[in-house]
């Protein structure tokens, strides 16, 4: 019967609690960017595109070392939060789950961003010939008709944030129990000898995690199918 | 999700360029998920010459390049220095990794790389290297401390934690793990580590003043324009730090790598980035 250890459940369960907040605390903000994207054009929406997908195409190592220039005590951002208000990031939970939802970001932004292209902008039109204000055509019909790819964006940004390495190791550093999620525990297995029975034991871990994410993913994306098809072809 | 953990080395290969074909896809699809080694190309040669490939440990980056750089100066051959933590060079070489010199931080992993058959057995005359151990910081007015005195460790540390290379595998945190304990003090940081994946991570925590404090190399600090020394670490504390050279090839530029890196003017390289000739 295949129990997991105290340390093996440490890793699962610092993954999930990391992954959970990196993909909730940029639910709102990556909304907001798809939807700009999505629905305006203006000055510089090119470079806010490519900036937005620049995590997609760094090594994670390059965004987790830019991470703690900016965040560590010396930096731009880290030493008004030391001096301020006492907070040192470098080397948290919240540290690595900063480096995941920068990570995930671009793929939250991009299923968003594909659900609302598709909505025929009619409806939204229509709806303020109606007399509806901007907000409340997004809350009653852009948000619903969008809704598919919000989920899509969360599975799959979850699912990266799963799977973070990079990224997390040079920003947060491998502390077990604190920053050390199941890529970090598997990592520091592989690099130490004779460790291969507990490396194989979470490396199934990780591979029954992924599945999962992505299964719900597959579903998701073709519910979304079923309910574009049925729109295009039923709708009134 | 495990795409970093099992990634191979990549290197800028001239000789083997069939294999450097396949390796140089691998990085590109390597971009969005792997640490990218940075494969450094060394200035044109004449075709003629070998090339030899060196996996060093990564603290030894800067000296090598810079030895690296003369070698190919001198004229012949060229060696192209491929950088990570010696434990995951070692498990690469003996996965088939295409190395012909190995610099590695210990002589713990130089043996593994000999247990596999690669390379003959490593004697004294083998060490090319020798180190320091030191704490330090990039703190502005650090005080100095005295490293017996693990309250004095603690204060400077603060609510921060200690810069360090994993304990477990990485040579730099192997070493360390040895000298806290024999200074009393590893009770006193055990739980407050940093652990970096190797000596340069670590010391870019200290750089960044990330951590406070950390446990590095004397030849990283010396080299490093922020971070300075608290206080060197007694020899006595931990095992001797020897860097092994291991040749795995018996090509003409291998060896003629080999005979550079021993030589007099990549010692004077070393010696100015802070290492020592092992005795």
């Amino acid at each position: 019967m295949f129990t997991l250890s105290e340390v093996e459940i440490d890793a699962l369960w610092l993954s999930l609690k990391v992954a959970f907040w990196a993909v909730g605390a940029s639910l709102l903000p990556a909304y907001a960017v798809a939807h700009l994207l999505a629905r305006h054009r203006f000055i510089g929406h090119g470079v806010i595109n490519a900036i937005v997908h620049l995590p997609l195409v760094l090594p994670p190592v390059v965004v987790g070392y830019g991470l703690l220039v900016l965040l560590g005590r010396r930096g731009p951002l880290g030493a008004p939060l030391f001096e301020l208000f006492g907070v040192s990031l470098a080397f948290t939970w919240q540290a690595a789950a900063i480096a995941a939802a920068v990570m995930a970001f671009p793929l939250t932004v991009r299923a968003i961003r594909l659900s609302i292209e598709a909505i025929d902008p009619g409806l939204e039109a229509a709806a303020r010939t109606l007399g509806a204000s901007f907000w409340r055509v997004q809350l009653t019909i852009v948000l619903p008709l969008a809704l598919p790819g919000v989920l899509t964006g969360v599975v799959l940004g979850f699912a990266r944030c799963l799977g973070e390495f990079g990224a997390t190791i040079t920003f947060a550093a491998n502390i077990p129990g604190q920053t050390q999620t199941l890529p970090l525990a598997l990592f520091s297995l592989t690099e130490a000898p004779g460790n291969d029975m507990a490396a194989a034991r979470l490396a199934v871990i990780g591979v029954a995690l992924a599945m999962i994410a992505l299964l719900t993913s597959e579903v998701m994306a073709r519910r979304i199918g079923r309910r574009l098809g049925r729109q295009t072809r039923y709708s009134p | 999700m495990t795409a970093d953990a099992g990634g191979i080395m990549v290197a800028a290969i001239g000789k083997h360029a069939e294999i450097g074909g396949a390796m140089a896809r691998r990085a590109k699809l390597g971009k969005l998920w792997r640490w990218a080694v940075v494969a450094v190309a060394l200035s044109a040669t004449p075709a003629a010459a070998g090339e030899a490939v060196l996996f060093a440990a990564a603290s030894t980056r800067n000296a090598v390049v810079e030895t690296a750089a003369l070698f190919a100066r001198a004229g012949g051959h060229r060696l192209t220095p491929v950088f990570a933590s010696s434990g995951r060079l070692a498990r690469q070489i003996i996965r088939g990794a295409p190395a012909d010199l190995y610099l590695g931080a210990n002589r713990q992993w130089a043996d593994v790389v000999v247990a596999a058959g690669l390379a003959p057995s490593p004697s004294q005359r083998d060490d090319l290297l020798s180190n320091r151990l030191v704490l330090a910081t990039a703190a502005a007015a650090p005080p100095r401390i005295d490293p017996a005195v693990s309250a004095q460790l603690a204060n400077v540390l603060g609510d921060g934690r200690l810069a360090i290379a994993d304990p477990q595998s990485v040579p730099l945190g192997i070493y360390g793990r040895a000298a806290l304990t024999a200074l009393g003090l590893w009770p006193v940081v055990a739980g407050r580590l940093a652990p970096a994946r190797n000596a340069r991570q670590a010391l870019a925590f200290v750089e960044q003043e990330a951590a406070p404090v950390g446990l590095l190399y004397l030849s990283d600090v010396v080299t490093s324009p922020r971070a300075r020394v608290l206080a060197v670490l007694p020899e006595t504390t931990h095992p001797p730090i020897r860097y092994p050279l291991l040749r795995l090839t018996d090509k003409p530029a291998t060896r003629a790598a080999e005979a550079f890196l021993r030589g007099p003017a990549a010692a004077a390289v070393f010696a100015r980035h802070g290492f020592r000739r092992a005795p």
